[in-house]
């Protein structure tokens, strides 16, 4: 918690209110200058139209007191209401103008936020503060559509406070200061309730977080067999009741702090709305002024406190947004520390297989206290086929996001034909990289537009190649619209969700597609059933045959065709050599080894 | 389309009430509070403005400022303090709708959760509740106002009639008796003619909002978590996020546009309308009131209240418009919870036969899951024997966890029967029968909450079977470092503090849980897919001591769980094909078993 507060400190010395307030302005005017056009005659029509329709009885009330013709009370009436018409109409234009633009912004900004995530570096989006970074400049995106309508209350409220303020003085000096008086108590009692209200936060925060855990986990279907198998339903909804009564508790307390702040500004506006009285009637006693005067300056009065409070009201909320929109400037402004600038120019032709260098390479996770990666020196030369084992942990995926340059090494080196890998630019060393991931991530385009990660125009004739290549030909030609088939079903009607296995295919077929000198493959058969496995090992030479490639796994039958096994343990190189080579030191791969084969063995 | 709204509403509001019976009467009560101020505002400077036209006796008028002060005062703090009681009920409902939701989800039959159809509906709810809390607090907003309105219409009517009084009274001229009744009726029914045309309109706007919104939201969701940030960086698919983007934004720019324009133009006409209402009751009451027949102050009295009148008429027919919108949301958010359990639940108890045998056998068993046209499994029939050891091996879809789902229930067979002990398993008490089996799903999942909950699935345990249960579990080890032994937190939801679990220590303590229920079935789904062998290894030895005197199931695709089992029965399309002990099976060169067994064999020989 304290942390998080520091946090928040250094953002707000980072980016001023002002600046705050400019910066999301520049980009309005970027993106839509007709916007602002529509605030003029809003802002305007906001403080005079209230002012004419206080002036509009006393003119009604003086024109009947003084027996005024008909005519002239008609064309009072009439001009009024034409009036009305004109700004009635006004403001809906400006109004529809407002609302159907302003949220567009909002979703400008957050495909900002949602572009600089994808394109910053990748070990900082890992990083849980800048993930969370991230959300919060998602939902400060949100904010910042609503800074222009702020804005313009803000200065209607100046403005209105000027004019209003004007007009009172010249009743009595001293009506404007009891108003100014008793507003600015008023305010201070609802700052008092906010107060508490932040001092407190954190004591409901974590049960208002713990209740949409417990709502979440019981609408999570995955759970569903877990709940019913283990009968949870009494525990699940009992701990949920408990924690409901809690917090109805600490709302309670902040509704009753509520009712005392409007106990004093209730009374001190009985003290206001009766002195306004006394000195209008007395004024009015004394033939100071006559009745018209007396309905348009207390009207006047009530306006005025309206003003002042709502003022208050919107620097705060300009105050907050300004909150917001550091979070999300914060966000945008952060630092990448990978080479996304001019690096030195790729290798002539990306069909040469690479050479490949680590020097004592060291990774720590900024969480662990540890090195996942501890001092790695490894030399993968041309076209060499390795694989890579370790139990859960060993960081075999650690030393993949190292070598695609996903992370950088906290120290040491990789070279890539000798050129440190950090000299280029990183944008063109991932063109460089086949991986298949661990993790089997789908999103909801075309088979053919995930397949070749384009945005546009799609190599069909490859597209086909590498899905014939992965094995997927026979699930995909089922499709009515074969490799033009939406994936993922319930986003598009005729979208369709493929199994497990399949989908491990489809990233095989993507990696093929992509074709890059170095191929990955990181733990690739998990979701696949003994045969598709066996078949995707028969073909891996031929998969992998002028590229440098490395195979990751924990299951050891990967090693029958790769030329070099390396074995990993506790971010270390504990073997290295040939399957021969490893069965005969008799060390822990060949006790990983005999523990998987000792089945298969027996009946041999 | 009138009386579904009056039904469907109806509907809506008992389901509110009786879950939280204050909620309706205190939005009611507090919005006749809430909206009394201004009304007695008005009349009181009406009154006012009469005296100080008039008589302007002092005492008379400190009188009447007097009233007016201390009427204000009493109803602000009576007004904030039924807003607690509102806010109250309302925060009562709030919480009262998750438990619905949760003991609804929690009491479906599992089958129910399985439909995609189901799911769809349930995940409209929160759609529809995201875009404009469509559904049921979308009734509860538009209760809210159109009881402000309607109040507002009481009040203006009631307070403009009170005066009526006085000008009967007062005057003899028969125009003004009967002119402004009529004229008032004329308005009145005008505005509602608008507003009913009005609310048409709208209705029908928001609903096609609302259609895009759901698209657009449809879409933002599905972009994959941060996770995906490797796939895109390695294959270039910004330029794919772009245009997702870009699709997003145009279609959002569309819909904005047509829905808060064509908004636009409905409401142009009733500005202008409402501007000649105005003007006709401006001149009515001001022309009466020159010639004597309205006191000034009258002036501002139903120039005050005409025009709230009005307002509330207004807003009246965006109301009714909210209401129209909301139906089809509303019908469905409670047609979901109309689903009815169709599973057959008998009342027997469970004869365990003394010695707590138990056997379990499927008569012939088909199943096709809910809207699929295939058998998931095709005509089974086979035998668990009392406190065997069976194995249940497969390639993926062949039919395995489907077999596990209907042997524990959460399915039904659609042909065929299971029996235990002879009986069909549908003649026994639901949960009795549940009772038997502890399993670990494939995608088991822990809890947030502490340890010693998540081993018990209660809040309260034995802390001693616990401590044992994940001794058995092989967690004794990891116990140790926890900073609160059972008390600790799993994971960071519940409490900062929470640790962090490897997928290996999630696994035990889902073993520990099943321990705990001291079932006499155990089964065991797919456990060791992301382990290392050696951990596997582990996981198999604690398993075969652990299980001793129960009967145990054991699915998996890796053959080599199989060398503990007495039995293996082998699924392919969802037709159990062999059946025999690894021997047996092995022997049989042209079966399945033997093809599985080759392929993994192969690299380890």
């Amino acid at each position: 918690m304290v942390k998080d507060k520091s946090k928040k400190g250094i953002q707000k010395d980072a980016y001023k209110k002002s600046q705050n307030v400019f910066y999301v302005l520049k980009h309005i005017w970027k993106w839509d200058k007709v916007y602002y056009v529509a605030y003029i005659p809003k802002i305007f029509i906001s403080v005079f139209m209230p002012l004419a329709l206080l002036y509009y009885p006393k003119l009604l009330i003086d024109s009947i007191m003084n027996k005024s013709s008909d005519t002239y009370i008609l064309s009072v009436i009439a001009l009024y209401s034409f009036m009305l018409i004109i700004t009635g109409i006004i403001q809906l234009f400006a109004d529809a103008k407002i609302n159907s633009t302003s949220y567009t912004f909002a979703i400008k900004f957050q495909n900002m936020v949602d572009i600089k995530a994808k394109s910053m570096d990748y070990e900082n989006i890992e990083n849980p503060t800048v993930h969370d970074m991230e959300r919060q400049a998602y939902s400060g995106a949100t904010s910042a559509e609503n800074v222009m309508g702020n804005l313009s209350g803000f200065l209607t409220n100046l403005l209105g406070m000027f004019t209003y303020g004007s007009i009172i003085v010249l009743v009595h000096p001293l009506i404007l200061l009891l108003l100014i008086i008793s507003t600015i108590v008023n305010y201070l009692m609802m700052a008092y309730v906010r107060k508490w209200n932040d001092k407190n936060r954190d004591n409901w925060t974590h049960l208002d977080c713990r209740i949409s855990y417990l709502f979440n986990v019981s609408q999570d279907y995955d759970r569903a067999k877990d709940i019913r198998i283990y009968n949870m339903k009494g525990w699940l909804t009992s701990l949920t009741k408990k924690y409901q009564g809690l917090r109805m508790n600490w709302s309670v307390k902040s509704w009753n702090k509520s009712i005392l702040s409007t106990l004093v500004s209730s009374s001190l506006n009985l003290f206001r709305d009766g002195f306004s009285y006394a000195v209008l009637i007395i004024m009015l006693l004394n033939n100071e002024i006559d009745v018209g005067n007396f309905v348009f300056y207390f009207g006047t009065i009530t306006g005025f406190s309206g003003w002042l409070s709502s003022i208050a009201e919107q620097y705060n909320s300009i105050a907050s947004l300004s909150d917001d929109v550091s979070r999300l400037r914060a966000f945008l402004d952060y630092n990448d520390i990978f080479n996304h600038g001019k690096g030195i120019p790729l290798p002539e032709s990306n069909r040469v297989p690479y050479d490949i260098e680590l020097k004592n390479v060291f990774y720590k996770y900024l969480s662990n206290d540890t090195h996942t990666i501890d001092n790695i020196n490894l030399h993968i030369k041309k076209g060499e086929k390795l694989a890579i084992v370790g139990v859960n942990g060993a960081g075999k995926t650690t030393l993949v996001k190292l070598l695609s340059e996903l992370y950088y090494p906290t120290s040491g080196d990789i070279f890539i034909d000798s050129n440190n890998a950090k000299s280029y630019n990183v944008t063109d060393y991932y063109t460089q990289f086949s991986i298949v991931f661990q993790e089997i991530l789908i999103i909801p385009v075309t088979i053919a537009r995930f397949i070749s990660g384009s945005g546009e125009d799609v190599d069909r004739d490859r597209v086909k190649k590498a899905i014939e290549l992965a094995d997927l030909d026979s699930v995909i030609s089922k499709f009515p619209h074969g490799m033009d088939t939406m994936l993922v079903k319930g986003i598009y009607d005729d979208g369709v969700d493929l199994s497990g296995g399949e989908k491990q295919k489809l990233l095989l077929a993507r990696a093929l597609y992509k074709d890059a000198p170095v191929f990955i493959l990181d733990e690739p058969t998990s979701a696949l059933d003994p045969i598709a496995e066996s078949e995707l090992y028969n073909k891996y030479k031929k998969l992998t045959s002028g590229k440098t490639s490395i195979y990751i796994s924990h299951r050891l039958t990967s090693t029958r065709f790769c030329d070099r096994i390396i074995l990993l343990q506790n971010g270390l190189i504990a073997e290295c050599g040939s399957h021969d080579e490893l069965m005969k030191k008799n060390g822990l791969y060949a006790k990983m080894f005999n523990t998987q084969s000792q089945y298969y063995k027996e009946v041999n | 389309m009138k009386s579904a709204i009056i039904s469907t509403n109806y509907k809506a509001i008992k389901l509110v009430s009786k879950n939280e019976k204050w909620l309706i009467p205190s939005i009611i009560i507090n919005s006749l509070f809430a909206n009394l101020s201004p009304y007695v505002n008005i009349y009181m400077s009406a009154l006012i403005v009469n005296e100080i036209s008039g008589q302007r006796n002092v005492r008379d008028l400190t009188i009447l400022v007097l009233i007016t002060v201390l009427s204000n005062l009493v109803i602000s703090l009576v007004s904030s303090m039924l807003g607690k009681f509102k806010n109250r009920s309302w925060t009562r409902f709030e919480n009262a709708e998750k438990i619905m939701f949760m003991e609804h989800g929690f009491s479906l039959d599992y089958v129910h959760l399985e439909d995609s159809e189901v799911r769809q509906s349930r995940r409209k709810i929160d759609e529809s509740k995201n875009i404009n809390n469509y559904g049921i607090w979308s009734m509860i907003y538009s209760f809210e106002n159109i009881s402000d309105n309607i109040i507002n219409i009481i009040f203006a009517i009631i307070f403009m009639s009170s005066l009526f009084g006085i000008i009967i009274t007062q005057s003899n001229d028969i125009v003004g008796i009967f002119l402004f009744p009529i004229l008032l009726i004329l308005l009145v029914s005008l505005s509602i003619f608008i507003s009913m045309k009005n609310s048409k309109k709208l209705s029908k706007l928001g609903e096609e909002m609302s259609d895009n919104m759901i698209y657009v939201n449809k879409i933002s969701n599905s972009y994959g978590g941060y996770q995906m940030g490797k796939d895109i960086r390695i294959y270039d698919m910004i330029k794919i996020y772009k245009r997702l983007n870009d699709e997003v934004e145009q279609a959002h720019i569309k819909g904005s546009r047509k829905y808060w324009f064509g908004h636009r133009n409905t409401l142009i006409p009733d500005a202008i309308i409402s501007q000649v209402i105005n003007f006709l009751t401006y001149a009515f009451v001001c022309l009466n009131a020159v010639r004597g027949l309205f006191q000034v102050g009258s002036v501002i009295l139903y120039v005050g209240y005409i025009s709230r009148l009005i307002d509330a008429f207004k807003s009246f027919s965006s109301n009714i418009a909210m209401y129209k919108m909301n139906l089809p949301f509303l019908q469905h958010y409670l047609k979901f919870f109309d689903i009815e359990n169709t599973m057959t639940k008998g009342r027997m108890h469970i004869d365990a036969r003394g010695s707590g045998n138990y056997e379990i056998e499927f008569h012939n068993v088909s199943f096709k899951y809910p809207g699929s046209e295939t058998f998931a499994i095709e005509n089974l029939s086979m035998i668990l024997n009392n406190k065997k050891r069976l194995a249940v091996v497969g390639m993926n879809g062949s039919g395995k966890t489907t077999m596990i789902k209907l042997l524990c229930r959460l399915y039904d067979p659609c042909d065929g029967k299971i029996t235990l002990n002879g009986v069909d398993i549908k003649e026994y008490d639901y949960l009795e029968y549940m009772g038997l089996f502890s399993v670990v799903f494939q995608d088991f999942k822990l809890f947030s909450v502490d340890l010693g909950q998540n081993v018990a699935a209660d809040s309260v345990y034995d802390e001693n079977k616990v401590n044992k249960c994940l001794n058995e579990a092989g967690f004794s080890k990891r116990l140790a470092d926890m900073p609160n032994g059972l008390k600790t937190c799993l994971y960071k939801d519940f409490e900062e503090s929470g640790v962090e679990i490897s997928g290996g220590e999630a696994q035990k303590i889902a073993l520990a849980r099943a321990l705990y229920k001291e079932a006499p079935f155990i089964i065991l789904d797919e456990p060791t897919a992301a382990l290392d062998p050696i951990s596997e290894e582990e996981i198999y030895m604690k398993f075969n001591e652990i299980i001793n005197d129960k009967t145990a199931v054991y699915i998996s695709h890796r053959l080599s769980s199989c060398r503990f089992c007495d039995e293996i029965a082998v699924f392919h399309e969802g037709k159990l094909i062999q059946h025999g002990s690894h021997q047996e099976l092995v022997s049989m060169k042209q079966g399945k078993y033997y093809e599985m067994w080759a392929a993994q064999a192969q690299y380890y020989t």
